[in-house]
């Protein structure tokens, strides 16, 4: 037995050392970093919606509308659509970013601005989980992983990898910034958060609704937002993206905790149920995000 | 719990530790293997550890009463095993195939015409079940057959059917093998539990890093089929077949590893499959524990193949098509049966079904010659055919999935680098370890082994992140 403890305890100091070299040899090689530590992707432009949020956040310390959501929010509504109405707005959502993930990206933007409305935009396929590559997305693309914010975001998924890759990444990068430009991805980053779609038309396959549950992690997340939210004087509001096949989206209103928040259900919106808008069930292409984002910026204009 | 979470790195160490604590005293050993294991499995769902009690105190029961010493009847002996046949078979049947009898039913009268009401069913399916309620029942029959003096051990008998390593996806332990080894003092050997250790390490990569990786490749053609060429359809399979061998084999590997952490001998349930020379063989390295179940308990008491050739064949359909059902109550499975059962009948009738029963291809050789290169081939393909049906939502899906595939074969597949680097590092590893599927890892210099480990360990913390669930659980 005593043999068997030897033995483990040497391998654990062996798996140290090696980790210790991947460290070393991540540093001078992409090859090894992509393999052993996880590899940098342009997909959902976190990696330019981030730093662009800390710069602007430098003249625009009172906002009107903060964006938070998945990626039907981030390929559906441009803030640039809001400024017409006089609306100064930013779009901090990200691929797959569940309420979970959500608090830790809002905890990011109120430590920079003070918004007087935050948005949720609340696809249901990301609310039986929360959703762990939408944090992985904030650690591996993100030039302010260092922030304590997103340790914190990393180091709550217990996960030891993910933490260990949350000190990797925040060290290489305080060395090696990601460039702005990184391969991989087809999308248009215009601006403020917004990734226009590049897709064209394409055949709508029927969508089923999803009648999942809030997990655990979400809804006490929810719970956090609202707190976090009320103690910054910001108003909390919901919203239902379009989606092709659901109708009113009813479950809005059976979101708990939300008893009294302001509710816009993006289905209301004329052009919802118009197939050439998307180009999937749920992901408007550019000339729908457009048409919906002029339709939310007046909805928003409405006090 | 499932292997590959950080709960389960938390208690296999505390199990280890107590259970050789209490080296010598051999019944609170086999008390604490029961309670581990009720914990174990309660972790995923407590409510149904009654059924797993249910099982053990019938099949422990209906033991003692087959006991010749008793000198009950043929008769009466025939009515307790068909206690323990009702028992264990009623709860297999009601938990996984009630909903599926039922919503065929009703959709059988709506072909006629007459609508019913279609509120079917929906009954949760216990984890492990066909699992446990097989190993509980080849004790009853052994001990019916003579086999097996019966346990009067209720502690070590309970530990038999709850063994946690083996108790949610197998390997299928015959009592007759694990029975004595609960029934007698367990001694810690260093070398078994390093075997163990290495065997855990290489199961949690198959599974973690082989499996997890090829998965994503595999929904998106599965979920998405109409929107890929041919040749990336065709690579889905080919990623699906070495997902799914990855994540059931890697789950025998750690079943068999933590076993022998606690001085436990696991049959084998993997032995290099893909490297088949004809489905016949594959069927003796596929899933070993279920094929000699089925073999043992339904195709020889059928009569084998030492019946006339009609038979013959129906008992080759008889087993594959009911093996194929165990998998899960959708004809999809009874279709990937059927398939099998199609592809086997062939060697059968031409008497070479028996052509590989021994030994491995090269054997001795480092190098396959052409001939056995063709043969490993060919029988790839016809087992990755039959797996779209295993892999497709519904026979209609099937269908489309193969429709499909014939559409832009030619053209360039999509690639996944990552899932083509492991997959081919593991067929590579089982190419080299073909002769003994028990000792991985198994390299002569000592640096490159300790490489080996750290490099799979550290894929493996990698990919630990969001553990998924082992494809054999919802069996």
């Amino acid at each position: 037995m005593l043999r068997l403890a030897l033995r483990f305890s040497v391998f654990c100091i062996a798996l140290t050392a090696f980790g210790a070299c991947t460290v070393i040899g991540a540093r001078h090689s992409d090859l090894i970093e992509y393999w052993l530590w996880g590899n940098s992707s342009a997909d959902g432009s976190t990696n330019l919606r981030i730093p662009e949020f800390v710069s602007w956040a430098e003249t625009h310390t009172h906002p009107d509308v903060i964006f938070l959501g998945s990626s039907t929010c981030y390929r559906g509504i441009d803030p640039a659509r809001f400024d017409a109405h006089g609306l100064s707005t930013y779009n901090l959502c990200s691929s797959s970013q569940s309420l979970a993930a959500s608090r830790y990206v809002l905890d990011f933007a109120l430590e920079r601005t003070a918004p007087k409305r935050v948005v949720i935009d609340l696809y249901k396929g990301v609310w039986n989980s929360p959703c762990y590559p939408s944090f992985r997305d904030h650690i591996l693309n993100n030039n302010f992983v260092s922030d304590p914010t997103f340790q914190h975001m990393a180091f709550s998924t217990g996960d030891p990898f993910f933490s260990m890759q949350a000190l990797y990444f925040s060290w290489k990068r305080s060395a090696v910034p990601l460039p702005p430009l990184l391969p991989g991805s087809a999308d248009n980053y215009v601006g403020r958060g917004f990734v226009s779609s590049t897709s064209g038309v394409k055949d709508i396959q029927p969508c089923e609704m999803n009648r999942s549950d809030l997990h655990r992690e979400n809804r006490d997340a929810f719970e956090y937002i609202a707190q976090a939210c009320a103690k910054s004087g910001a108003e909390l509001i919901l919203l239902a993206p379009p989606m092709t096949c659901e109708g009113p989206a009813p479950w809005l209103e059976n979101v708990k905790g939300s008893a009294g928040l302001r509710r816009i259900d993006g289905n209301d919106w004329p052009e919802s149920k118009t197939d050439t808008m998307y180009y999937d069930d749920h992901h408007l292409r550019a000339q729908g995000a457009q048409s919906y984002s002029d339709w939310l910026a007046s909805k928003l204009a409405q006090k | 719990m499932l292997f590959n979470s950080v709960e389960f790195a938390l208690f296999l160490p505390l199990v280890f530790g107590v259970y050789w604590l209490l080296n010598g005293r051999l019944r609170w050993q086999n008390a604490w293997i029961v309670l581990s294991s009720y914990v174990f499995y309660g972790w995923w769902s407590w409510e149904f550890l009654g059924l797993v009690a249910l099982s053990t105190l019938v099949d422990f029961g209906v033991g003692l009463r087959l006991n010749p010493e008793r000198g009950l009847s043929t008769r009466q002996r025939k009515a307790w095993l068909g206690v323990s046949l009702a028992v264990n078979i009623g709860l297999l049947g009601y938990f996984k195939y009630a909903g599926f009898f039922v919503q065929n039913w009703v959709d059988a009268w709506a072909g006629l015409g007459y609508e019913m009401d279609a509120s079917t069913l929906y009954i949760i399916l216990p984890v492990g079940i066909s699992f446990y309620t097989f190993q509980t029942l080849s004790y009853s029959i052994d001990v019916y057959r003579g086999k097996l003096t019966p346990s009067r051990d209720l502690v070590a008998f309970a530990a038999f059917v709850a063994f946690f390593p083996q108790l949610v996806a197998g390997p299928i332990e015959r009592a007759t093998r694990l029975l004595p080894q609960l029934s007698s003092a367990r001694k810690f050997k260093y070398e078994q539990a390093r075997d163990g250790l290495v065997l855990i390490l290489w199961g949690l990569f198959k599974k973690v890093v082989v499996a997890d990786t090829c998965a994503g490749y595999v929904t998106m053609c599965f979920t998405n089929t109409g929107a890929h060429d041919g040749s990336t359809l065709v690579l889905g399979v080919v990623f699906f077949a070495f997902q799914i061998y990855g994540d059931f084999s890697g789950y025998s590997d750690i079943a068999i590893g933590t076993a022998k952490l606690l001085g436990i001998e696991l049959m084998s349930n993997f032995k290099t499959p893909y490297f088949s020379r004809d489905i016949a063989e594959f069927w003796r390295r596929w899933h070993i524990s279920l094929s000699s179940w089925f073999r043992d308990y339904l195709y020889i008491p059928l009569g084998g193949s030492r019946v006339g050739r009609f038979k013959a064949v129906r008992n080759v359909f008889a087993i594959f098509l009911v093996s194929g059902f165990w998998h899960g109550a959708n004809w999809t499975f009874v279709a990937w049966g059927g398939v099998h059962a199609v592809l086997f009948v062939p060697l059968l009738l031409r008497g070479k079904n028996r052509k590989h029963s021994k030994g491995v291809v090269a054997q001795g050789r480092v190098l396959p010659g052409l001939g056995d290169v063709a043969a490993m081939g060919w029988t790839f393909i016809m087992v990755c055919a039959a797996w779209v049906f295993f892999r497709a939502d519904s026979l209609e899906g099937a269908v489309f999935y193969f429709e499909r595939m014939g559409n832009g074969l030619l053209t360039r597949p999509l690639i996944s680098r990552s899932a083509l680097l492991f997959c081919g590092i593991m067929l590579l590893h089982d190419w080299f370890h073909r002769h003994d599927e028990r000792m991985p890892l198994k390299i002569s210099s000592t640096p490159l082994r300790w490489l080996a480990y750290c490099l799979a360990s550290w894929l493996i913390l990698k990919g630990l992140g969001t553990p998924t669930d082992f494809i054999y659980f919802q069996f």
